[in-house]
């Protein structure tokens, strides 16, 4: 059966390695049917650290950090959130104060509505007795918020590729010609895809600062093939069907949450015996031991209607 | 630095130049008595020694002269020669595969030609794997060398149907694959781009096919196999760990004749003749067609998928005079993936140009022209985006090879060689937008070298050898310096041409053999090696993305120093050989990449490399019993292979992925009767160094990994048993070929032997799973192979 591994979620980075490496993933489940079953591993659990990880956009809104507490991989308890902390973010003399919202442990929230600026860098304190020896840890991290994408369009079409449909998803846009990366998220009428492993993730290397003209970033299959995949593949897969209304979100990232996105989908499901590299740790911008990411970035709206098949 | 180099050539090529009396190329040299006995004349006893089935020379054919308690033994083109006194003398010839013969030769005043020929052995199907010849484990100064003839390999089990040569080493003791399937090897702790691989003196960047299921030797066409591990010939350089050398059938020049098998997977045909006395040619192919079963499936898209490797040799060889043989040999091999979306191919370009002059019978030189080529393509089909990457690697060989045999106790070789390598790491290109070209790399490696083969006494060998290669990297390209964060600071660009940066190495050899008593003998050897090419390739299952690269200004050559020792004890008249080698590997300059290194379509790949050293050490017993209905061998290795680099897992020395504790290979053939062998593999090692997440933290519902340190953890132990039979039915006059038939069972019990371990948090609980792909269950096949 063919696996829907050209698409698969785990695609890296969207420049042409990527394409290509999916590409690849093809060859190789043709070739070969190998089988999985489950298996008992036995890892010590890490001592835990703080994950913190919050974005600032550009939209006038309630600024959120999510605070919690890493555990062992294999463990049955959800993640522990981290409750009490004293969070604030600081840019040039602005210093927004977050709060805990009530109900939700471990989400931070600012006290009043805030946007980002293109072109500040916005600084995050938490200060909080992680490890329960009476004095507070202090956890830092910088974000800058690059420009806005000079976004012209997303263009949805059909695309046959053998039997299966497919909805290609182009970018028209400018890019400068600095070293861009970019962030694509998407809503496929009321569902919102904020997984990062759904997250469209890609540089400009194949188009530097030229005009995008119609570059295709992503492939959504059609949900009528849906019976073609097997389970396993679907749990991973975003469907599309005729007439979805589609609100895709473009923005200009840093080159460090570029790099943290892209290892996150990376590393999220193991090895890769044909691109894979050993495994490691995701690279992250909090201070003193923390992990997870502290992000700024400015979006660029763009909708489109899944067309229907002629 | 020029200068010095230059004059080291120099004075390589005044030795040569001073050549001496006439005799014929000898890998060993017959050790005299004692000083009265070198004053009395002696004649010398000289020949070929040939198959008396198929009339070819054998190389390696062990001549022992009994009354001298010491031998010789034949060269590449099956020639030998020995001096002795007038008299009657034992000689015993025997070889790998062959029935020993003992013949009294009575040597008179004058030189004479004396001719032996070898009956074949393997129709009694007694003969199993095993890797040195009689008494030369005893004998013989390179140590840990490995010699294998295809009649030995393809007794073994096969994996759907091919007896592959690559899977016939990995029995070996030192040599483990690098992963399930996969066709690259570690010797001795050292990585897969550490062994050199020769075709018939052309060197073999990729040798596998279907990612690393098979690899792209034909047994047909491939005459024996040597492997040195660790302790390469002199004449070769540039890789630290081994040399796997596949010499091709050449020679034969009687009627036409072939080989051939038909299989599950694949099929294979091998056909060689000759043109008049004086020249042979050999032509092989294979072609795998699992697609074409495709072609009958119900989905479309595999209908229109296609699968497929083959490969292509084709030498020919022409004895100009009885002093001069040239000789042409090409190899072309290809896997291909295609389907409608896009396609996948990949291949390996081979020739070799040789020509082999005695210039008397002391003195043999080989000249040689080789060039390789590996590439890789990958397009996409897709209507609106048809992308192209093509990247590759080529080199261009001249090299100059003399054997000089320069009196009864002392053998020279020495020569000169130059490559010329060119690599391109990645050209993408795409319609309606600008090709995106990686800069191709340019380098010369050089390397002169001079070694003697000395028999200080009677009971003791030694072989010493210094060895001095260069590699310079060339223009046109732009150079880029790195500062402290491994950023560029700087770069430089270098014109078409120009050299812009050289480093020298030597490398001595030295080693010795001495014998306790005819049965036995201890070796030791130390040797240096340098390596100036790498794999940018940090996943340890064999992966056709093969991308090399050079040292530079900022990537300095890897280095190994090793030492080995060895005590070696035969039985029973050399029915069972038993040994005990033990080494020691310390690397400098050794090269990892730095976490979430990005390898391919990198101009700053140098950026993302980390050096550091590494220590590989163990001991590795074997037993052989050669002769009987029962042969086979049993070899336990115990190891260890680390690295400790600075920016990699905090510093802390980790293991490196080819570490392998336990190793243990058994080995069995038995001849049921004079139709039916049956034989056995069964291999079992601890399982590889792994990296297991020891945490995890959560952004927005998904679950990520925290590793506590890298290849802290190991896979579960790998074993799996192997059988095979042989089945030679009656043969039937009325046809005019012969054949046979081969049923064998891969991984007999089903072991599950992981590939890859992934992670799946999509399960009913939210916890997430881990979850093992093996590749094979239990494998059968059937192939019948055929002579004519």
């Amino acid at each position: 059966m063919l696996h829907h591994s050209y698409f698969s979620s785990k695609s890296k980075c969207y420049n042409y390695s990527s394409y290509i490496l999916g590409l690849l993933s093809v060859f190789l489940l043709l070739t070969f049917t190998g089988c999985t079953e489950t298996i008992d591993i036995d890892t010590d659990n890490s001592k835990p650290v703080i994950v913190i990880y919050g974005t600032i956009t550009d939209e006038l809104t309630y600024q959120e950090i999510h605070i919690s507490s890493s555990t062992g991989y294999f463990d049955n308890k959800a993640n522990p959130k981290i409750s009490g902390a004293k969070v604030t973010i600081t840019s040039g003399n602005n210093v927004y104060a977050l709060t805990e919202v009530s109900n939700t442990l471990g989400l931070y929230r600012t006290t009043t509505k805030m946007a980002g600026i293109p072109g500040n860098t916005y600084k995050l304190k938490v200060e909080v007795d992680y490890n329960n020896d009476g004095v507070n840890e202090e956890y830092t991290a910088s974000a800058y918020m690059e420009s806005k994408v000079s976004l012209d369009s997303i263009n949805i079409k059909r695309q046959l590729v053998s039997q299966y449909n497919y909805f290609s998803v182009n970018l028209y846009a400018q890019d400068s010609s600095d070293e861009d990366y970019y962030m694509c998220r998407y809503q496929i009428n009321d569902s919102i895809y904020n997984k990062i492993s759904r997250y469209i993730v890609f540089d400009d290397t194949s188009v530097n600062g030229q005009y995008i003209n119609g570059l295709p970033i992503e492939y959504f299959p059609d949900v009528k093939d849906k019976s073609k995949f097997s389970d396993d593949d679907i749990k991973n897969m975003t469907f599309m069907a005729d007439n979805d209304s589609v609100k895709f979100e473009l923005s200009h990232i840093t080159k460090g949450y570029y790099r943290f996105l892209q290892q996150c989908q990376f590393e999220k499901d193991g090895e890769d015996p044909f691109f894979g590299g050993p495994l490691s740790n995701i690279e992250t911008n909090i201070s003193n031991g923390g992990v997870g990411y502290f992000a700024a970035f400015a979006i660029s709206e763009a909708r489109d209607v899944a067309p229907k098949q002629d | 630095m020029n200068n010095y180099f230059f004059k080291a050539t120099l004075l390589a090529f005044l030795v040569i130049a001073d050549s001496g009396t006439l005799m014929s190329k000898n890998n060993h040299v017959l050790n005299t008595e004692t000083d009265s006995e070198n004053t009395k004349r002696k004649s010398e006893i000289s020949g070929v020694i040939k198959d008396t089935e198929t009339g070819m020379a054998i190389s390696g054919v062990n001549i022992y002269i009994t009354e001298l308690r010491s031998g010789t033994s034949t060269n590449s083109n099956g020639e030998f020669s020995v001096a002795l006194p007038q008299g009657k003398f034992t000689f015993r010839v025997s070889c790998v595969g062959y029935k020993t013969k003992t013949e009294q030769v009575i040597v008179p005043p004058s030189s004479v030609k004396k001719n032996f020929g070898l009956e074949s052995d393997t129709q009694l199907d007694e003969v199993v794997v095993y890797a040195n010849k009689k008494d030369q484990n005893i004998t013989r100064t390179e140590m840990g060398v490995e010699k294998l003839s295809i009649g030995q390999i393809r007794k073994m089990p096969s994996l759907m149907g091919e007896v592959d040569i690559i899977k016939a080493i990995q029995l070996l003791p030192g040599v483990q694959a690098t992963s399930e399937g996969g066709s690259g090897y570690s010797v001795r702790g050292g990585s897969a781009d550490q062994n050199l691989i020769l075709l018939d003196n052309a060197t073999v960047y990729n040798a596998s096919h279907m990612f690393g299921f098979f690899s792209v030797f034909n047994n047909d066409v491939v005459d024996n196999v040597e492997l040195y591990k660790g302790d390469l010939p002199m004449k070769y350089g540039g890789r630290l760990s081994s040399l796997l050398d596949v010499q091709l059938k050449d020679d034969y020049t009687g009627k036409v004749r072939g080989t051939g098998g038909i299989g599950l997977i694949s099929s294979r045909l091998m056909m060689e003749g000759g043109l008049g006395k004086n020249t042979s040619w050999m032509v092989g192919g294979r072609r795998s067609y699992a697609d074409l079963f495709l072609k009958l499936s119900s989905d479309k898209a595999l209908r229109e998928s296609s699968i497929y490797f083959y490969d292509l040799n084709a030498k020919i060889t022409h004895r100009i005079s009885s002093t001069d043989k040239l000789s042409l040999n090409t190899y072309l091999g290809k896997d291909n993936f295609g389907s409608s979306v896009g396609q996948f191919n990949y291949g390996n370009r081979v020739a070799s140009l040789t020509w082999g002059h005695g210039f008397n019978e002391n003195l043999y030189s080989n000249l040689s022209l080789n060039t390789t080529n590996y590439h890789y393509t990958l397009q996409s089909k897709m209507s609106d985006s048809k992308v192209k990457w093509k990247s590759d690697i080529t080199d261009v060989t001249l090299r100059w090879d003399l054997d000089h045999t320069v009196s009864d106790i002392l053998k020279l070789t020495y020569g000169a060689s130059s490559t010329y390598h060119n690599f391109n790491p990645g050209l993408i290109t795409r319609p309606d937008y600008p090709d995106y070209k990686m800069p191709l790399y340019h380098a010369l490696e050089h390397g002169v070298y001079l070694s003697a083969e000395h028999n200080l006494a009677k009971n003791l060998t030694v072989r010493y050898g210094l060895r001095l290669s260069a590699f310079q990297n060339m223009g046109s390209i732009t150079s880029y310096s790195y500062g402290v964060n491994h950023e560029v600071n700087d770069s430089t660009y270098y014109g078409s041409g120009k050299v812009y940066h050289t480093y020298y190495a030597l490398e001595p050899r030295v080693g010795m053999v001495y014998k306790l008593t005819d049965n036995s003998s201890v070796k030791a050897n130390y040797a240096r090696n340098t390596q100036f090419i790498q794999l940018a390739n940090s996943s340890s299952s064999g992966s056709p993305l093969d991308l090399w690269f050079p040292c530079s200004p900022n990537v300095k050559p890897q280095k190994v120093d090793m030492v080995s020792t060895g005590y070696f004890h035969n039985f029973n008249k050399n029915e069972y050989e038993t040994s005990v080698e033990v080494y020691y590997k310390k690397m400098n300059n050794v090269i990892d990449f730095a976490d979430h290194a990005q390898l391919l379509l990198n101009s700053k790949l140098e950026g993302e490399i980390r050096i550091g050293t590494g220590k590989a050490y163990g001991v590795e017993f074997m037993v052989r019993k050669n002769t009987g209905k029962l042969t086979g061998f049993l070899n336990y290795t115990l190891s260890r292979s680390e690295r400790t680099i600075p920016e990699i897992n905090k510093g802390k020395t980790y293991l490196s992925p080819y570490d392998k504790t336990h190793c243990v290979n058994l080995s069995l053939s038995y001849e049921l009767s004079k139709k039916w062998n049956i034989s056995a593999n069964w291999v079992y090692s601890t399982g590889n160094p792994t990296t297991y997440p020891t945490g995890r933290f959560e952004v927005n519902g998904e679950y990520f990994p925290i590793y506590s340190g890298r290849n802290e953890y190991r896979r579960t132990d790998y074993h799996r048993l192997d059988l095979s039979a042989n089945y030679v039915p009656k043969h039937n006059p009325k046809r005019f070929w012969t054949g046979e038939w081969n049923f064998s069972l891969y991984n007999a019990y089903g072991h599950k032997n992981p590939w890859i371990i992934t992670y799946d948090q999509n399960t009913p609980s939210g916890v997430p799973d881990a979850n093992m792909t093996y590749l094979f269950g239990a494998v059968p096949s059937i192939t019948y192979n055929f002579k004519f």
